[in-house]
């Protein structure tokens, strides 16, 4: 990586740090992939999917900058850690694995490890998987994605096996002022009839740039619970996306929590390769501020017989900027179909924005689908009626506002996890409210 | 108790009171009846200090300036409105939201938090008392419930804050007669001398239940008559145009 001068083109640069970095059919992959990277190019406004989120600093930063490497001795990461959690964890600190911080997992069933390490010991998992789902042909950071990541986390779950313990990634990014670019790519593979919890949280003392690509495979009848965490992520900005595969009589069910970090946006795809499959997407934003947290889905509808099930919720406050764009796509193999999309937000004030775009492209004629969308103020007789009781303006405001958006902390299934957020939400809440007088 | 002098509200550069007149004083039962839009329902809103309305006139509760008050501070003041229509709370259970209610106004008057088992021993009273599925108490505040729960929800919330003066805005409207007769019941049990209640009803049907020592006619804003409970079976009986008639000719 010393190697490397500014004075080189970009893409010169990054394809000498991919041949620097990587050897054999994964240099042959990465290099495909910086080709893709080097044909799509950074996301801009112009493309229809980028219309309302513009990460306008991205063109200035290096994308194989890598941030500053830490003593991991100095590293506290007990104070994030989700109490009467027992759980697998596995810490990356500024895009590398913590070693000494982590408590991976490696036996015959379950792996539990880092991508740089499953390189080198699990080759066939890796080459039947990494990158084949993911649009690497469409999505620009997706392709520079593969082509520069050099870690992340894998997972990987035998058939019908049930992993009892929750595998918590904990993403720190600390230890700098400059905004650094960091490349993430991880897997995870729950083979059929397997059992698997995934709590991924982020968490930034410096202004980072994480661009994170994660591809999940879900087995036939296997069933994959994912939580998305961005509540102490700073003025981080991310492009996170997850791309999940679902063979048939499969479940997936996620909840993506945001209330923090400076500019996000999340992709979670889900695409049903076989019938009879059940997908959850949760999501919560709360921003203000000059914040910006962007929450596009996709649920592919390929195969008949699936049911589908979308509830984002979003308050925002003063000068804040949420997106949701929910796209459902139903081919026409589809029949039976029943899909259900919803998205709730309130303005706190005149100055926050919200672009609420639901899209429904049907193209099989016997399917159930429904979509709501609603931007609203805080309602007024609720209000009112609590204050007819005897509870004052301020703490009226906040009950609402915890119950608003406790229906989707309330999906949270891990109860340790959820109890925390649940505390952590009514904080959150009055400082937007003290914020906002 | 409740003085109100020549109280005038209007919304939207409409007027709705214009002019109101009345006493109410411990011990007492006052009904309100009227026509569909004469203001009973405004008079409510603006005793318990709903928003939107410009208001005018004076409304003393035990001397203090109401009009000057937040609702909430209204309320701890011992002011309770039932509602015509029950709000729905998603997320926010019945218990939860009781023992908010109940701490803000002990806090107010300078007491400690009530513990926790005296809160359910009185919310399993109370309950009780309007004959309650206690189930109910776990769920979110009115959510899903019939018209005859969020109505009886509301007589339970009254028993739980024991206000100085209760306004039971069309309490019994939608109500069957089943229904109607628990709600009767549980205000009866909770009159005493000290407190208050202004029944505001359509029908007089609830005042063979829920016995008034005055009652009075609002229309076009105004109380145009005043009596006793008799009044309100003659309005049952007559309906209102022979009030109608009656001012007309006064005014001649």
């Amino acid at each position: 990586m010393s190697t490397l001068t500014t004075q080189q083109p970009l893409i010169d640069r990054l394809k000498d740090f991919v041949q620097h970095t990587a050897s054999g059919p994964q240099e042959h992959q990465r290099l495909e992939a910086l080709a893709q990277f080097e044909a799509l190019g950074l996301p801009h406004p112009d493309l229809e999917d980028w219309k309302y989120t513009n990460f306008k600093g991205l063109k200035a930063l290096d994308p194989s900058n890598p941030l500053p490497i830490l003593d991991e001795s100095t590293i506290d990461i007990s104070k994030y850690r989700i109490a009467g959690l027992d759980a697998i964890e596995l810490v990356f600190v500024n895009g590398r694995f913590a070693g000494s911080l982590s408590r991976p997992f490696e036996s015959d069933q379950l792996y539990v490890s880092t991508l740089a390490k499953a390189r080198n010991l699990r080759h066939h998992l890796l080459e039947t998987h990494l990158g084949k789902y993911a649009q690497q042909a469409t999505e620009g950071l997706t392709a520079l994605n593969l082509a520069m990541a050099s870690d992340g986390f894998v997972i990987h779950l035998t058939k019908n096996e049930v992993c009892d313990r929750p595998v918590v990634i904990y993403q720190l990014s600390t230890g700098t002022h400059d905004r650094g670019w960091n490349n993430q790519r991880n897997l995870i593979v729950a083979e059929a009839g397997s059992r698997l919890v995934v709590i991924e949280k982020y968490i930034s003392q410096s202004p980072v740039f994480d661009n994170i690509v994660t591809e999940i495979v879900v087995g036939s009848n296997a069933n994959v619970e994912h939580y998305k965490l961005q509540t102490r992520y700073g003025d981080a900005w991310q492009v996170g996306t997850t791309r999940v595969e679902q063979d048939r009589d499969s479940r997936y069910y996620n909840a993506t929590i945001s209330w923090s970090g400076q500019m996000i946006r999340n992709n979670l795809q889900a695409r049903h390769a076989g019938q009879n499959c059940e997908t959850h997407f949760f999501g919560l934003y709360l921003l203000d501020h000059d914040n910006l947290i962007d929450n596009h889905t996709l649920m592919d509808h390929a195969m008949p017989n699936c049911y589908s099930h979308e509830l984002y919720k979003g308050i925002v406050g003063p000068e804040g900027k949420a997106v949701f764009n929910g796209k459902v796509l139903v081919r026409p193999d589809a029949q039976k179909t029943n899909a259900y999309q919803s998205n709730a937000n309130i303005l706190l004030a005149d100055t926050g924005t919200v672009n609420a775009k639901p899209e429904l492209e049907i193209f099989a004629d016997d399917v159930k689908c429904s979509h709501g969308a609603t931007v609203g103020q805080l309602d007024l007789n609720e209000l009112f009626y609590l204050k007819s009781r005897g509870i004052g303006e301020e703490k009226a405001r906040t009950i609402l506002l915890t119950a608003f958006a406790g229906e989707v902390v309330e999906a949270v299934r891990i109860e340790a996890l959820r109890d925390d957020l649940m505390a952590q939400l009514m904080e959150e809440l009055q400082r937007m409210q003290i914020s906002f007088e | 108790m409740l003085n109100i002098n020549n109280l005038k509200a209007s919304i939207d550069d409409k007027q709705i009171l214009k002019g109101i007149n009345l006493e109410v004083k411990p011990g007492e039962v006052h009904a309100i009846m009227g026509p569909n839009g004469s203001g009973k329902s405004t008079l409510s809103s603006v005793i318990a200090g709903r928003e939107g309305y410009e208001v005018s006139g004076e409304v003393l509760f035990n001397g203090k300036d109401l009009l000057e008050l937040a609702p909430e501070v209204r309320a701890w003041e011992g002011i309770f409105l039932a509602f015509q229509y029950p709000v729905e709370i998603p997320g926010v259970s019945n218990t939860n939201f009781m023992r908010t209610c109940i701490n803000e106004q002990r806090k107010y008057r300078g007491l400690p938090d009530m513990d926790a088992s005296t809160f359910l021993k009185t919310m399993r009273e109370k309950a009780e008392l309007v004959e309650l599925d206690p189930n109910l108490m776990k769920r979110s505040v009115n959510q899903g419930f019939s018209g005859g729960e969020k109505k009886r929800n509301e007589i339970f919330q009254l028993a739980m804050l024991d206000p100085k003066l209760a306004i039971l805005d069309e309490t019994d409207s939608g109500l069957d007669i089943d229904a109607l007769r628990i709600v009767s019941n549980g205000v009866n049990k909770l009159r005493n001398k000290d407190n208050a209640f202004v029944v505001i009803t359509h029908y007089q049907r609830l005042l063979d239940y829920i016995i008034p020592d005055f009652v009075h006619v609002l229309m076009n804003g105004q109380i145009v008559k005043s009596g006793t409970k008799e009044l309100a079976y003659e309005l049952e009986e007559k309906g209102y145009d022979w009030i109608k008639a009656e001012l007309k000719e006064a005014a001649l």
